[in-house]
């Protein structure tokens, strides 16, 4: 364990140095790349949530803050001791600090671990209250349901008056009048805003969903991707291959990681706590 | 590596940072967690989504600068990451430029809020009285050329749109 095997550096670069600084620009030019990746359904978030506010306060009130603050703690946690791994490959001179490498790397894939954990209860938890996308949101009667009791909760509001016969007349001369005679349709609604807009709220929950899972799904596989290559930098560095001088592996799966916590630490407050 | 620090030691010119700074981060991360949520449980409107944004960038700005170096890393990764970023400002701006103006173009397109609605259906009311010319007879031209062409030609009246009188009611843009 306390040995090195030394790096010989690519016959294209004068150094070590050259070459690990030469690697970490492509990893900083394939982070941007991921940042405008996400970026692209983060706008569809800000677009959906600025053209259905009241909706996407209801739909997300069913969401679980508590486990997306665990699920916060344990991501920022990983990024902690991954930075603490590079930093010991960065200072170990003859492979005395191998083991400490390697110990920092394991953890911080068991806290992705329990990152996918957590995830899992929450996607179930979801799945059987039919809170989803599309079109399976409209094949779960209960998430509609769930969603009358967000409204409940939210706006402190009587939502029993959704199923009176009254409303649904409303309802189906809504969806007959079209949005072609809007000023009729307004002043005609102008008694039974509370009802339009609930109506309105309970239709379009799926997109808060579709945003969730699209966020939530495509940061998981980022989850998935940066424990496989920390796993892989952990075999390496097992077999004592980092040390002062090349240490690139754990830094740039580092980079990934943290890449990964960014991504969070917005994804958290956005999806949990509007 | 262009970094000549005075606090460098002899490791191939990386600049390493100290334990205890990566001990603070943690910490400031760990409270800025628990001041986000704990800010979340008080209303503040729109300026929730705000506030929430402001903690974020700035945990993740701690991250960036620190955890990922960038700080004291060569400035070339700084601004590659940076220039990203200035993209996904450009990307935001015109969908909300988009999404921001909707309502003054047609305000059955804004599904925010039936109330802000007729607010604004209201005000065009205000300013349609102050042109009800000009728009009496743009809703004519309107009228003519995509709804009552059939009955026109029918009936083989001849509309005069410069004398008829505007309609309540049309003066609404569509």
């Amino acid at each position: 364990m306390s040995t090195i095997i030394t790096h010989e550096h690519a016959h294209h670069f004068y150094d070590n140095e050259q070459q690990a600084s030469s690697a970490k620009l492509g990893m900083w030019l394939f982070l941007v790349t991921e940042v405008l990746l996400f970026s692209g359904l983060f706008v569809a978030y800000t677009v959906v949530k600025s053209l259905h506010p009241e909706m996407w306060r209801v739909a997300s009130s069913q969401l679980d803050w508590v486990m997306g603050s665990v699920n916060t703690l344990v991501l920022i946690t990983s990024s902690w001791t991954v930075a603490l791994a590079v930093r010991a490959a960065q200072t170990n001179e003859k492979g005395e600090k191998n083991s400490q490498i390697v110990g920092l790397l394991a953890f911080t894939i068991l806290c992705a671990f329990g990152f996918l954990i957590v995830k899992y209860f929450e996607y179930s938890h979801k799945i059987h209250d039919g809170l989803l996308w599309g079109k399976s949101y409209f094949n779960h009667p209960e998430a509609i349901e769930h969603l009358k009791e967000g409204i409940k909760q939210t706006f402190s509001m009587d939502v029993t008056a959704l199923s009176s016969p009254e409303f649904l007349a409303g309802l189906k001369a809504h969806t007959a009048a079209g949005t072609h005679d809007g000023q009729h349709l307004i002043h005609h609604y102008a008694s039974t805003v509370t009802y339009a807009d609930t109506l309105m709220t309970v239709e379009q929950g799926h997109l808060f969903f579709g945003v969730y899972f699209l966020l939530t799904g495509l940061h998981g596989i980022h989850v998935v991707i940066g424990m496989s290559v920390l796993a892989w930098v952990l075999v390496l560095a097992q077999k004592g291959r980092f040390y002062k001088d090349y240490y690139t592996p754990v830094e740039l799966g580092g980079l990934y990681w943290h890449l990964v916590d960014l991504i969070w630490i917005y994804l958290f407050p956005l999806l949990y706590l509007v | 590596m262009s970094q000549h620090d005075t606090h460098h030691d002899d490791h191939g010119g990386h600049h390493v940072t100290p334990l205890w700074l990566y001990h603070l981060i943690f910490g400031g991360l760990l409270c800025l967690t628990v001041i986000t949520v704990w800010i979340a449980q008080f209303d503040f409107g729109p300026a929730n989504t705000v506030i929430a944004m402001f903690v974020a960038t700035i945990k993740a700005s701690l991250v960036a600068l620190f955890f990922m170096h960038l700080l004291h890393d060569e400035r070339l990764n700084a601004l590659t990451f940076g220039f990203g970023l200035l993209f996904v400002c450009l990307f935001f701006l015109f969908p909300l430029v988009d999404i921001g103006t909707r309502t003054y173009i047609d305000p059955i397109k804004d599904n925010a809020s039936i109330l802000k609605q007729e607010k604004i259906v209201k005000a065009q009311e205000v300013h349609a009285k102050k042109h009800k010319k000009a728009l009496g007879n743009l809703s004519n031209l309107y009228n003519r050329s995509f709804m009552n062409v059939a009955e026109d030609e029918a009936e083989a009246k001849p509309v005069p749109a410069a004398t008829t009188e505007p309609v309540e009611g049309d003066s609404t843009a569509k």
